[in-house]
């Protein structure tokens, strides 16, 4: 995982995400090779590899004996680090979360804000966030994307799993693809994003030399509708010569579908290019 | 560790509070009753069975401090003494079940150290009981018309404190060994039954006389508890199996896989 990065950490339900990140953060032992985080050994070292890492679980649920503002002071009593209490009052302020209410108070998006609040309240070096974005509406979403920019621009690092691709193709630079508990592909998201397959929807006002467009290398395969009016181009890497040939032509409408970054894991995976 | 020992006990005040509080009330209670319970308690005490006065902790039911004996020392504050400290004890196990013991086992503190504050816990949580027990039949006591000193009533307040220790130690090997709270729970009331299994096996075979020392239904009987010595070999046998059982589950708590 590169340090000072958003790692987004991807794969389908049951690949064993949680079981990399559990782990990671020292709560169970590897059967077989070796962990390790910020050089150290997260079994062993548990209690520095603690200081130094913010873990948010997955559906992280709220003790009910406590409120958000008392679990806050007791994790700065445990971290003996009065700074964090304060600095989670902000971070809550930010998220917009009540600190007043009880765990059992909390709705699901409320217990993932405090989780949030938790994680990063210390500043750690390392972020590991499992499904964050789960259980929060759209603008807490960028509210939360933002934050993890920010934690990256100050030179730290973020570990963030899901199983949702436009929740990490938002935020990740490098991406990692786990199936069947092995990472079968780890690399920067722009290079997948250039070997991903993308849709272009496009109209014209009056029928077109679609030959054009076959002449393109990045143009893997087309569709025209039976007006000829409506173009179908299937492609892969940059959109720019499509657009170009597009404006060229003058059509009336593009419409871009988003890619399957999913099919195009899994097609490198099989060691094969990512086909429509 | 002394402040999620500190939380523990504050977060969960109102659950103690309320155990602290039914104990005074069933000592004050049981207390008052006895001026008019005397004279049965005289008659049924003359024709008991001998065999069956043993099991019953061979208390001497019709004296005033047989009478605090019995119904104070011999039973329900052994039992509910255990059963706050086995409540304390497999709490870790019910923590890990809910997933909100995740939060305190990805701090710098350590698990060690998290164990060491759940065994704190079980230790507050018996010396309040036996607070509250103190306070009962420091309050109850006049109302039975006896004078109990606090020293004596320390004395046979103690045994049940440990005794209660040992069983929440219990509960905590069964937490953090297994996670599970019914296997916490059942392992810290094996505790309890062993001990009414040893008293009553004590008073009924002469060579194993010496199981009486760990049962709180025995050191109650008659010659110790109140008034009486307290039974040290006892005290010391249950206390390091407490201290072993503490230094186990530290132990086992550092190895195991955590689900949370």
């Amino acid at each position: 995982m590169p340090a000072g990065a958003v790692y987004g950490f991807l794969g389908p339900n049951g690949a064993g995400k949680s079981t990399a990140m559990r782990l990671l953060c020292g709560l169970v032992r590897a059967q077989r090779g070796d962990v390790e985080v910020l050089g150290l050994d997260p079994w062993h070292d548990a209690a520095e590899v603690h200081d130094r890492i913010g873990v948010l679980a997955s559906d992280q649920p709220a003790p009910r004996h406590h409120t958000g503002a008392s679990l806050l002071g007791l994790i700065a009593r445990l971290r003996r680090r009065p700074e964090v209490a304060r600095r989670g009052r902000e971070l809550a302020e930010r998220l917009e979360l009540d600190l007043g209410k009880r765990g059992h108070e909390l709705s699901l998006g409320n217990r993932q804000k405090l989780g949030l609040v938790l994680a990063l309240a210390h500043d750690p070096e390392l972020v590991i966030l499992d499904e964050p974005s789960s259980g929060l509406d759209p603008l807490l979403q960028r509210e939360i994307r933002s934050m993890l920019r920010e934690i990256v621009r100050d030179g730290r690092t973020v570990m963030l799993s899901s199983h949702s691709m436009p929740e990490v193709e938002a935020v990740a630079d490098v991406v990692g693809f786990i199936r069947g508990g092995r990472l079968v592909v780890q690399a920067p998201l722009a290079e997948i994003a250039d070997r991903a397959v993308r849709r272009l929807s496009l109209r014209f006002a009056t029928t077109v030399d679609v030959a054009r467009f076959v002449e393109l290398e990045s143009v893997i395969e087309l569709d025209v509708d039976d007006d000829g009016l409506g173009v179908h181009v299937i492609h892969r890497g940059s959109v720019s010569p499509v657009l170009e040939v597009a404006a060229n032509l003058e059509a009336q409408t593009i419409e871009a579908s988003p890619a399957d970054l999913e099919a195009t894991f899994l097609a490198l995976y099989r060691g094969e290019e990512p086909r429509p | 560790m002394i402040a999620l020992t500190a939380d523990l006990v504050r977060s969960r005040r109102v659950l103690l509070g309320g155990v602290g509080l039914a104990l005074v009330a069933i000592a004050v209670g049981y207390l008052a009753l006895y001026p008019s319970l005397e004279e049965q308690l005289a008659n049924m005490a003359a024709d008991l069975p001998d065999v069956y006065r043993a099991l019953l902790g061979d208390v001497d039911l019709a004296s005033p401090t047989g009478y605090i004996r019995s119904q104070v020392y011999s039973l329900l504050g052994p039992l509910l003494v255990a059963g706050g400290c086995i409540a304390a004890g497999s709490s870790l196990a019910r923590a890990e079940r809910d997933r909100t013991l995740a939060v305190m086992v990805v701090t710098p503190l350590g698990r060690r150290r998290v164990a060491a504050a759940w065994a704190g816990f079980v230790v507050v949580a018996a010396l309040l009981a036996g607070v509250a027990i103190v306070v009962g039949v420091t309050l109850g006591a006049p109302l039975a018309g006896t004078p109990v000193s606090l020293m004596s009533t320390l004395g046979a307040t103690i045994p049940v404190v440990v005794f209660g220790v040992a069983a929440g130690a219990a509960a905590l090997l069964g937490s953090v060994a297994t996670g599970s709270p019914g296997v916490a729970t059942a392992l810290g009331w094996s505790v309890v039954v062993w001990g009414f299994v040893s008293n009553s096996i004590s008073e009924l075979i002469v060579s194993a006389s010496w199981l009486a020392s760990v049962s709180p239904w025995a050191w109650h009987g008659s010659g110790r508890g109140i008034g009486g010595p307290v039974d040290a070999t006892g005290l010391v046998l249950l206390t390091t199996m407490s201290i072993v059982l503490v230094t186990a589950s530290v132990h086992w708590f550092q190895r195991r896989d955590l689900h949370v």
